[in-house]
């Protein structure tokens, strides 16, 4: 009901007060003659209030004198009344409509690119390419051929598949799919030769086709010839006969890790003391609303950033950056010796780790702890491993 | 003969009735506009709605008495008002107690 209560305001009623002693009479007259009443209250046996539209209460006058009822009018209620009060006050109709026209325009421009879905391609680069298309931050949006961009995105950048434009308020939303690089394979019919892409040693080898140049045992290095597609004629004087190597050349393969080992480490803890910094962002530039430096000797901040927004895709470029500030305490453990050479272990795994490629199996893992000329003792983790060093390369 | 009409006229509007109810049972129109009766709906005892209604008798904060083709519905109860009113329905509000038709 509040909807309806709000089209009557919107409507404009009158709330009149019918004397007389017909009042049934005067109910089913309005009724006939398709006045709606609503809110009709008895006060005494010859008095009633109710509520009439503007509309019909010029009706009304009517129906009263058919009823020999007196009306006369208790409030006038809704927007039309108070439009009529304010009719000659122009600023205030120029104000509204100049809100509207700021509102209208405002909201017709780019205020923020959103970029989703990429992996390998920096987002500058995009938006770079985007800016020299004709998408931009403040660009006029109905100006803008989203069909013209995402043909020319995709010719203009090479890594990219798929990629969809859409306006949503203020905010242009930009999705890419990235293309996949297929791997280097050299053509079946083209005769190729296998190199090795990783020092190691051989552990196994097993040629389909070429002739293989090294045997289980053999240490190899990175780049060196395992299988030749090259095969010497059994016959005197006729060239060799070239094929398209297939083989799988497992080798075993070291990777190392190295971490020095320390006495102490200091681990950062917030002390509970914060402050809180704001600035405001006006149409992309930042204001401080602080000019005093910041009392704590240490600290760590994280930004809030709060854009008003009307709904969830209309932007407004303006907003509050809160940047919380923690004062943050130096704490200095001291770590006994078997924990620190665990810690630094567990670091230098990690950094071997890392190296690893994605294929490798690993075989066993061995930690040596070194000293150094200075004195200082290093983690040194040696993970060994199974993988595929095998790679065709065109001759 | 004044009883003969009155019998008459009993068993003519009887059978046209039944005519009537049997075609709306048939296509199963609703009732209330194939035989122009009142269709009163109720919340509670604090709102009552009566469409088809013919016109208002009677109103007053604890009777309200509704002119309908089936006759007077007469409405007693406290502090009752007419919430809306329209040439098709009617809305009464209030502490309803006693629902009645003579």
């Amino acid at each position: 009901m509040l909807l309806m209560r709000l089209w009557n305001y919107m409507r404009g009623y009158v709330i009149i007060i019918v004397e007389g002693y017909f009042l049934e009479k005067f109910i089913n007259i309005c009724t006939h003659r398709q006045i709606y009443l609503w809110d009709v209250r008895i006060l005494n046996n010859c008095a009633m209030c109710l509520k009439v539209s503007i509309k019909g209460f010029k009706k009304v006058r009517g129906v009263a004198r058919k009823s020999k009822c007196r009306v006369r009018i208790k409030r006038k209620v809704g927007l039309p009344f108070i439009l009529y009060r304010y009719r000659k006050r122009k600023a205030l109709f120029f104000g509204l409509l100049i809100f509207v026209a700021i509102i209208y325009t405002l909201t017709s421009f780019i205020w923020t690119i959103e970029i989703k879905g990429n992996k390998i391609i920096p987002s500058e680069s995009i938006i770079e390419t985007l800016d020299s298309l004709g998408l931009y931050v403040g660009r006029f949006k109905h100006r803008i051929n989203i069909d013209n961009i995402v043909t020319n995105m995709e010719i203009l950048i090479d890594d990219v598949a798929w990629i969809g434009i859409a306006i949503n308020g203020t905010k242009a939303e930009v999705e890419i799919v990235e293309r996949v690089r297929a791997p280097h394979i050299v053509d079946k019919d083209k005769p190729c030769d296998i190199i090795a892409n990783n020092d190691g040693i051989v552990t196994e080898i097993t040629v389909k086709s070429g002739a293989a140049v090294v045997k289980t045992g053999d240490t190899v290095k990175k780049g060196q010839l395992l299988v030749s597609g090259t095969i010497p004629s059994r016959y005197e004087g006729q060239e060799p006969r070239l094929v398209h190597s297939v083989a799988s050349v497992l080798a075993r393969t070291w990777y190392e890790g190295f971490s020095d080992v320390q006495d102490s480490i200091i681990i950062k803890s917030k002390t509970g003391k914060k402050k809180h910094r704001y600035s405001l962002i006006l149409f992309g530039k930042q204001i401080n609303l602080h000019r005093n430096r910041i009392a704590f000797d240490k600290y760590e901040q994280n930004e809030d950033v709060k854009l008003l927004s009307l709904g969830h895709n209309l932007q407004i470029p303006i907003g509050l950056i809160v940047k919380t500030i923690h004062e943050i305490n130096d704490v200095e453990l001291i770590l006994s010796q078997e924990q620190a050479r665990k810690l630094a272990a567990d670091t230098a795994l990690k950094a071997a780790m890392d190296k690893l490629p994605i294929h490798a199996r690993v075989e066993r893992t061995d930690t040596y702890f070194v000293e150094k000329s200075d004195g200082v003792i290093t983690a040194n983790v040696v993970v060994e491993c199974i993988e595929e060093i095998g790679e065709q390369q065109q001759m | 003969m004044r009883k003969n009409r009155r019998n008459f006229g009993n068993s003519s509007t009887e059978l046209k009735k039944s005519v009537r109810e049997k075609l709306s049972d048939a296509l199963e129109l609703p009732k209330e506009i194939t035989l122009d009766v009142p269709h009163i709906t109720m919340v509670g005892n604090i709102d009552m709605v009566i469409e088809n209604y013919k016109g208002v008798f009677e109103y007053s904060n604890t009777k309200i008495r509704i002119n309908t083709a089936t006759g007077v519905i007469k409405i007693e109860g406290d502090s009752m008002h007419i919430k809306e009113i329209t040439s098709e329905e009617v809305s009464i509000s209030g502490k309803l107690r006693k629902i009645e038709y003579i």
